[in-house]
C-alpha cells in the first residue's frame, strides 16, 4: 500500500504540471459552478413567462445579451441553467456504468472460463452497435425521460468498462498476493473487492473520466434527437434541436451559444480525462 | 492462419446471433399499439385490431422470434410495417447512400489524420505536436450535430459555397453528388480525425524509439529513408486496425448527421423506424450495422495478421 | 336589365326550394356574395349559374378571397400563361413536403404530407377550395327534398392515368371500401352505410344516407382525402400498400418514379380531365421535419412549400425573396381535459385553465399573427353554422381563474400534460405549462413522437393536446371528439344535451336554423370546457417572388396545374 501512496502523490504533482489539465479543469469547474448556482445568477427566469412569446427570436441586445429563443425566453438564462441538466445526467450515468462495469469486470476477470467466454460474446454483440443507436432503441421503449437517459447510458457503458476492468483483473489475479489470499482461505468476494479492486483503481479512474466525456456527448446527442424528456427543462441539446431551423434566416443566437457551450464543456472534460489518462499510462 | 480466420469468423457469427436476440428483445419492448401507430389516430378500432392480427404482433414472442430468425437466415428481413415494402429493399437504398457519405468521409480523413499523426510524432513535444493533439482531441469529442451546425452556418448560409442538405437532385452526376456530401462529411471527419491521428502518432513514436530505427540511423541511412522504410511501415499497422474499428462509431455518427442534413441513409432510416415503432425495419437496420461492424473488425484482424507475423503466431495461444 | 331579371326568374323556376330561398336572400342583400357562392355550391347549383347571379346583385362584398399576407397567389390561379409553354425545355417544379407517416395508400393516409402527395395524382368527386366547393370528377350534384339522398353526375369521357375509363361503378367501389371501414376515413360516422352507394348508369351515382346531411357534397370532397376515386380492380385486389404498385389516379400528374420516404418524380397525366397542365414534371422531396423544408427552400433546392408552420417558419415569413400566401383554415389544437376523473372532473378547474391561457399572445407570437382566436369550441368562423355573437371571446383573466382554483380547492395540484411532437405543439405545451403555473397548477410535460402519443396517451390522459386538421364543415369536429359515443373523445365528455344539439345541427339544412343551433353548441362548450381551443391556424405556403398559380387548401391539397415559377 505504501508504494501506491507514493505513486499517487507523484501522479498528482504530474497533474499539477499539466497545462491542458488546468485549462480543462477550469472550464469544467466553471460549468459545475453554473450548474449549482445558475439559478441565482440568471438575469431572467429560465422558464420564461407567457407573454415572453411576443418577443420571440429577438437578436442579442443590452436587454438580452444572447437574444431570445422561439418562446421569447432569455437565451443566456437558459444557457446558464442548462448546465445543470447535462451535469446531472452524464455523471449519474457514468457512475452507474462504472459501478456495474467494475463488478462485472472483476467477476469475469477473476473467474475466467465459461462465465468469461459467454459474457465476452454478449459484450461483443452489444458493442457492435453504436452507442447512440442502442440508446435510441432502448429509449424508444422506455419513453424519453431523464431517468431513461441515465439508465440507458449507464447500461451501455457497463460492458465497456467491464472489458477494461476484466483485462486488469486478469493480470492481477495471477499475482502472488491473490494466491496468498486464496491460501489464507479468503472467499472470492473478499479477494475481488478487497484485494484486487484497490489495485485496479487506476484504469477505473481513467475509464471513468474518459466515459464521462462520452456520456456528455451522448446525453446531448440524445436530447438533440428528441429523447431528452421535458422540453421546459433548460437543455443545450434540445435548444439546438428546436432552433437550428432558424439558422437559415440568420437567427443564429439560440443555436450557436448552446453549441459553443457544449463544445467548451466536452473539450474541458476531455482535456482533464486525457491528462489523467496520460499520467496513468506513463 | 486459416484456423485463426475460422475461429474469428465463428466468433463473429455467435456475436451476430446474440445481437439478433438482443435486438429482438429490444424492439419488442417498444410500447403501444402497433396497429394504432400505423393507421393513425383517426382509424376505427376494428381496423386497428384487424391489422394487429394480420401483422401477428399478438402471437407469443418465441414464435415471433423463430419466425424472424428463419427469415433472416434466408435473407428475408420481412416487410416494413409503415412503408409496406421489403426491409432489404429499403435498407439497400439507404445503405448505398450511407456508404457514399461514409466513403467520402474516410477518403478525406485517412490521409489527413495520418499526416497529422506523423507530423505530430516527428515534431514530438513541440507546439505543433501539442496543437495537433489538442485540436484532434477537441474535434473528436465535439458531437457531430454541433460541428455540423457550425459548418452549415459558415459554408452553406454565410458563404453559400455548398448546399446545406445532403441529398443531390435525382439524376445528378458523381461530382454533383460529392458536392452535396462534402458538408455532411466534415463532422464525421472531425470526429474520426483526432482518434486516428492519435493512434498514428503513438505508433510512430513507438517505431521511432525502436531498436531497428536506431540501428538503421546508426548505419548512416538518411532520416527520410529511415522514416519511410522502417518507421512508417511499422507505425501504420495499428492505424489500420483503428480505422476498421471506427466503422461502427461512424455509423452512430451518421444518425445525427443524416437528420441534420436531411439525407436518406441508414442512420436516418433507423431513427425513423424507432419513432414509428417499425419493428422489422428497426431490427433489420440494427442487424445490418452489426454485420458491417463485425465484417470490418474481422477484416482488420486479418489485415493485422497478414502484416504482422507476430500476431499470427500468437493467435492460437 | 330586363334580360337579366328574366334569366334570374328562369333560374328560380328551375331551382329547388333551397336554391330559390338562397337566391332570394342574396338578391335581398341578406347574405354576402361569398356565402351565396358557398351555400349555392353545396346545394348543387352550377358555377356558371352562381357566377351569373352573383354578378347581378347582392352586396358588393368583394373581399371573397381569404388570402392575406404580402401577396396573393391564389387569386392569380385563374391566369393562364403561355410563357411556360414556349420556354426552352420541360418545366420542372420542385416541391418540398414533410415526411409521409407511412405507405402511400389512399385508404390509410391521414397526415398532411400524404394528403398533399395524393392530391397531385388523384381526384375526388368535388373539390373543397378555400373559397368554396367546386366540381372535380363530378360535374353536378343534387339532393332530394330532405337531404338524405344525393345524385352525382360524373364528367363525360373521364380516364385514369393508365387510360382506362372512370365509371360510376368505380365510385361505388370506392365508397363501399370506405364505408366498410377499410379506411381511416375522415368520413366520420353515420352518414353512409355499406350498400348505400348505387350506380344508376355509367355516369350517375346515387348516395342513400342514413340521416339527412346538408353538407354531404363536402363529405365526398377533397376534405375527405380518403375518398379519391379509384378503379374497382384496385379495390378488389386491395392490400395495404398495393397502391404503390402503379399509383393509378385521375389527378393532373402521374408517378414516374417513387422512392419510399425520400420523394418522387411526377410527370403530366395526359389523360387529365381538367384544364391544360403547365408543369411537365414535378419533383417531390419528403423532408424529415418542417425546419429541413424551410432550409431547402431558402437554399434554392425547392421552389414550392405548400404548407409550413409559422412557429417553425418565422424566418421565411420575413424573407424578402419568399412570396407567402396565407389562407384561413379550421385547423386547430384541442387541449383536452378528462371530464370524468382526476383534476379536471371539476368543471371549475377546466374553466380556470381556459381563463389562464393568453390566446392573443399565442396567436401573435406562436402563429406570427397568421391565425384566429379560438373560443373553446371547434366551429370556426369559416364553418356554416358559426354564430358570431353566441358567446364572448375568452381572454386571459387570472383573477377569475385563481378564484375558480381556490373555490375548487386544488391549488398546488400536479398533473401531466401529454402531447405529440408536431409543429408548434411542443411550444404550445410549454405555454400551457406557464399558464398553469400562474394559477398554482404544476403541469409536467411529456412530449412523445406522434406514434407513441396516439398509440398510448391520446385517449388515455388527464390533460393532452391533439392536432385536428382543417374540415370544411364542423360535423367531424363535433362528433368524434365530443359526442358521448365519439371514438376520439379524449376528454370523455358525456353530455346528453350536447349530443342532441349536434344531431340537430348536422341534420339541419336551413342555414339560419343551423346557426341558431351552432350558437347553442358554442355556448355549451364555452361553459363546460371539455376542450380548450386557443386558436385556429392559417395555412402558410411559400413560393419565390413572381410565382403564380399555386392554390392550396386548408386540408393540405396542392393545386399546381397552372403554376408558373418566378424568381
Amino acid at each position: 500500500m505504501t508504494t501506491a501512496g507514493v505513486s499517487r502523490s507523484q501522479r498528482l504533482s504530474q497533474l499539477r504540471g499539466s497545462a491542458t489539465f488546468w485549462v480543462g479543469a477550469s472550464i469544467t469547474l466553471t460549468w459545475i459552478v453554473f450548474a449549482i448556482f445558475g439559478d441565482f445568477v440568471t438575469p431572467y427566469d429560465p422558464a420564461g413567462t407567457p407573454t415572453d412569446i411576443l418577443d420571440r427570436l429577438a437578436p442579442p441586445s443590452s436587454e438580452h445579451l444572447m437574444g431570445t429563443d422561439s418562446l421569447g425566453r432569455d437565451v443566456l438564462s437558459r444557457l446558464l441553467a442548462g448546465a445543470r441538466q447535462v451535469l446531472i445526467v452524464a455523471p449519474a450515468a457514468t457512475s452507474i456504468g462504472t459501478v456495474a462495469g467494475t463488478a462485472m469486470g472483476l467477476v469475469t476477470g477473476y473467474f475466467g472460463g465459461w462465465i468469461d467466454e459467454i459474457t465476452s460474446r454478449i459484450l461483443d454483440a452489444f458493442l457492435s452497435i453504436p452507442l447512440i443507436i442502442t440508446a435510441m432503441l432502448v429509449l424508444a421503449a422506455l419513453g424519453p425521460t431523464t431517468v431513461g437517459v441515465i439508465l440507458v447510458i449507464g447500461l451501455v457503458f457497463t460492458p465497456i468498462i467491464a472489458r477494461t476492468v476484466r483485462a486488469s483483473t486478469l493480470s492481477e489475479a495471477r499475482l502472488d498476493y491473490v494466491t496468498a489470499a486464496r491460501l489464507r482461505g479468503e472467499g472470492p468476494i473478499h479477494i475481488m473487492f478487497i484485494e484486487i479492486l484497490p489495485n485496479v483503481m487506476g484504469p477505473i479512474v481513467v475509464e471513468f473520466t474518459v466515459r464521462l466525456g462520452y456520456a456528455i456527448f451522448t446525453t446531448l446527442a440524445l436530447s438533440f434527437l428528441g429523447f431528452g424528456g421535458d422540453p421546459s427543462i433548460p437543455d443545450w441539446g434540445q435548444s439546438i434541436s428546436n432552433h437550428y431551423v432558424f439558422l437559415s434566416g440568420d437567427v443564429w443566437w439560440p443555436t450557436l451559444f448552446p453549441a459553443l457551450a457544449i463544445a467548451s464543456l466536452v473539450v474541458g472534460v476531455n482535456l482533464v480525462a486525457d491528462a489523467i489518462a496520460q499520467i496513468f499510462e506513463t | 492462419m486459416l484456423r485463426f480466420l475460422l475461429r474469428r469468423l465463428g466468433l463473429a457469427m455467435v456475436s451476430l446471433w446474440l445481437l439478433s436476440v438482443l435486438v429482438f428483445i429490444g424492439t419488442n419492448l417498444l410500447p403501444g399499439d402497433v396497429g394504432r401507430r400505423i393507421l393513425g389516430p383517426f382509424a376505427t378500432q376494428e381496423s386497428v385490431d384487424l391489422l394487429n392480427a394480420r401483422l401477428g404482433t399478438d402471437r407469443p414472442l418465441l414464435t415471433q422470434y423463430l419466425d424472424y430468425l428463419g427469415g433472416v437466415l434466408t435473407g428475408d428481413l420481412g416487410d416494413s410495417v409503415s412503408f409496406a415494402r421489403p426491409v432489404t429493399e429499403m435498407l439497400g437504398t439507404a445503405l448505398g447512400n450511407s456508404t457514399k457519405l461514409a466513403l467520402l468521409a474516410f477518403v478525406m480523413v485517412v490521409p489527413l489524420s495520418i499526416l497529422g499523426g506523423v507530423i505530430a510524432a516527428l515534431k514530438r513535444d513541440t507546439v505543433i505536436d501539442r496543437s495537433i493533439t489538442v485540436f484532434g482531441l477537441s474535434a473528436t469529442v465535439i458531437p457531430e450535430f454541433v460541428s455540423g451546425i457550425v459548418v452549415i452556418v459558415i459554408f452553406a448560409i454565410s458563404l453559400r459555397w455548398l448546399p446545406g442538405g445532403a441529398q443531390a437532385p435525382a439524376g445528378s452526376g458523381v461530382f454533383e453528388q460529392i458536392r452535396y456530401l462534402i458538408l455532411p462529411a466534415i463532422p464525421l471527419v472531425l470526429v474520426l480525425f483526432g482518434y486516428i491521428a492519435r493512434i498514428t502518432r503513438a505508433g510512430m513514436i513507438d517505431a521511432l524509439d525502436a531498436d531497428y530505427t536506431r540501428t538503421a540511423t546508426l548505419k548512416g541511412l538518411p532520416r527520410r529513408t529511415v522514416i519511410r522504410r522502417h518507421v512508417m511501415r511499422n507505425a501504420l499497422l495499428p492505424t489500420i486496425a483503428v480505422v476498421a474499428t471506427q466503422v461502427g462509431s461512424l455509423f452512430g455518427g451518421l444518425v445525427a448527421v443524416e437528420i441534420l442534413f436531411n439525407y436518406q441513409g441508414v442512420g436516418r432510416l433507423i431513427f425513423d423506424a424507432a419513432q414509428k415503432a417499425d419493428f422489422p425495419l428497426l431490427a433489420g437496420g440494427v442487424l445490418v450495422i452489426g454485420v458491417i461492424y463485425q465484417a470490418a473488425t474481422v477484416l482488420a484482424d486479418m489485415l493485422y495478421g497478414v502484416l504482422n507475423p507476430r500476431v499470427r503466431l500468437g493467435a492460437d495461444a | 336589365m330586363g334580360d337579366t331579371s328574366k334569366r334570374i326568374d328562369e333560374i328560380r323556376q328551375a331551382a329547388t326550394p333551397v336554391e330559390t330561398e338562397l337566391i332570394d336572400e342574396y338578391m335581398a342583400h341578406r347574405i354576402s356574395r361569398r356565402d351565396f357562392i358557398r351555400r349555392g355550391s353545396i346545394a348543387g347549383m352550377s358555377l356558371p349559374v352562381l357566377g351569373f347571379i352573383a354578378a347581378c346583385g347582392g352586396d358588393s362584398d368583394e373581399t371573397t378571397t381569404t388570402t392575406a399576407g404580402s401577396t396573393d397567389t391564389t387569386a392569380a390561379a385563374g391566369d393562364t400563361t403561355t410563357t411556360a409553354a414556349t420556354s426552352e425545355g420541360p418545366v420542372t417544379v420542385r416541391i418540398g413536403l414533410g415526411s409521409p407517416a407511412g405507405v402511400i395508400d389512399p385508404v390509410l393516409i391521414n397526415d398532411e404530407a400524404r394528403i398533399q402527395f395524393i392530391s397531385l395524382i388523384a381526384d375526388t368527386l368535388t373539390f373543397s377550395s378555400a373559397t368554396g366547393l367546386r366540381p372535380a370528377l363530378a360535374e353536378s350534384w343534387e339532393p332530394n327534398e330532405d337531404g338524405t339522398q344525393w345524385l352525382f353526375t360524373l364528367r363525360e369521357g373521364l380516364l385514369y392515368s393508365d387510360g382506362t375509363p372512370i365509371t360510376a361503378d368505380d365510385v361505388v367501389a370506392t365508397f363501399e371500401g370506405i364505408a366498410e371501414g377499410n379506411a381511416a376515413s375522415a368520413l366520420g360516422t353515420g352518414a353512409l352505410s355499406p350498400g348505400g352507394t348505387v350506380a344508376i348508369d355509367e355516369r350517375t351515382v346515387q348516395f342513400n344516407l342514413d340521416a339527412s346531411v346538408g353538407a354531404f357534397p363536402f363529405i365526398v370532397s377533397s376534405d375527405n382525402y380518403n375518398a379519391v376515386i379509384l378503379p374497382r380492380s384496385f379495390w378488389d385486389s386491395y392490400g395495404e400498400g398495393s397502391y404503390e404498385a402503379n399509383f393509378v389516379g385521375s389527378g393532373p400528374f402521374m408517378v414516374e418514379s417513387f422512392a419510399p420516404g425520400q420523394g418522387a418524380v411526377l410527370v403530366r397525366n395526359e389523360n387529365y380531365w381538367g384544364p391544360a397542365v403547365v408543369p411537365d414534371r414535378v419533383e417531390v422531396t419528403f423532408f424529415a421535419d418542417g425546419p429541413a423544408v424551410i432550409s431547402a427552400f431558402q437554399e434554392g433546392r425547392i421552389d414550392v412549400i405548400p404548407s409550413f408552420s409559422a412557429a417553425e417558419g418565422q424566418t421565411l415569413l420575413n424573407d424578402p425573396d419568399a412570396q407567402i400566401s396565407v389562407i384561413e383554415t379550421s385547423e386547430h389544437r384541442q387541449i383536452h381535459m378528462n371530464t370524468q376523473e382526476g383534476l379536471f372532473a371539476d368543471k371549475r378547474v377546466r374553466q380556470a385553465l381556459a381563463f389562464a391561457v393568453n390566446r392573443q399572445a399565442m396567436v401573435d407570437g406562436l402563429l406570427a399573427s397568421n391565425g384566429a382566436l379560438g373560443n373553446d369550441h371547434p366551429i370556426s368562423p369559416l364553418h356554416p353554422g358559426y354564430h358570431p355573437d353566441a358567446v364572448a371571446q375568452k381572454e386571459e383573466d387570472l383573477a377569475t381563474a385563481n378564484a375558480l382554483i381556490d373555490e375548487a380547492g386544488v391549488r398546488g395540484a400536479e398533473v401531466t400534460l401529454n402531447a405529440p411532437a408536431f409543429e408548434e405543439i411542443e411550444l404550445l405545451a410549454q405555454l400551457v405549462q406557464g399558464a398553469g403555473a400562474q394559477i398554482g397548477l404544476t403541469i409536467n410535460l411529456q412530449i412523445d413522437d406522434q406514434g407513441t402519443y396516439y398509440g398510448n396517451y391520446w385517449l388515455d390522459s388527464t390533460l393532452g393536446i391533439t392536432n385536428y386538421g382543417h374540415r370544411g364543415v364542423a360535423n367531424v369536429f363535433l362528433g368524434a371528439p365530443l359526442r358521448s359515443d365519439g371514438t376520439w373523445n379524449s376528454a370523455k365528455f358525456n353530455n346528453p344535451d350536447f349530443d342532441a344539439l349536434v344531431d340537430a345541427f348536422v341534420a339541419e339544412t336551413d342555414e339560419d336554423a343551423q346557426r341558431e343551433l351552432g350558437g347553442q353548441i358554442q355556448a355549451l362548450l364555452w361553459d363546460e370546457v371539455p376542450i380548450i381551443i386557443p386558436f385556429f391556424i392559417s395555412n402558410n405556403s411559400a413560393t419565390r417572388q413572381g410565382t403564380t398559380g399555386l392554390e392550396t387548401t386548408g386540408m393540405g391539397h396542392v393545386v399546381i396545374t397552372e403554376l408558373v415559377l418566378g424568381g
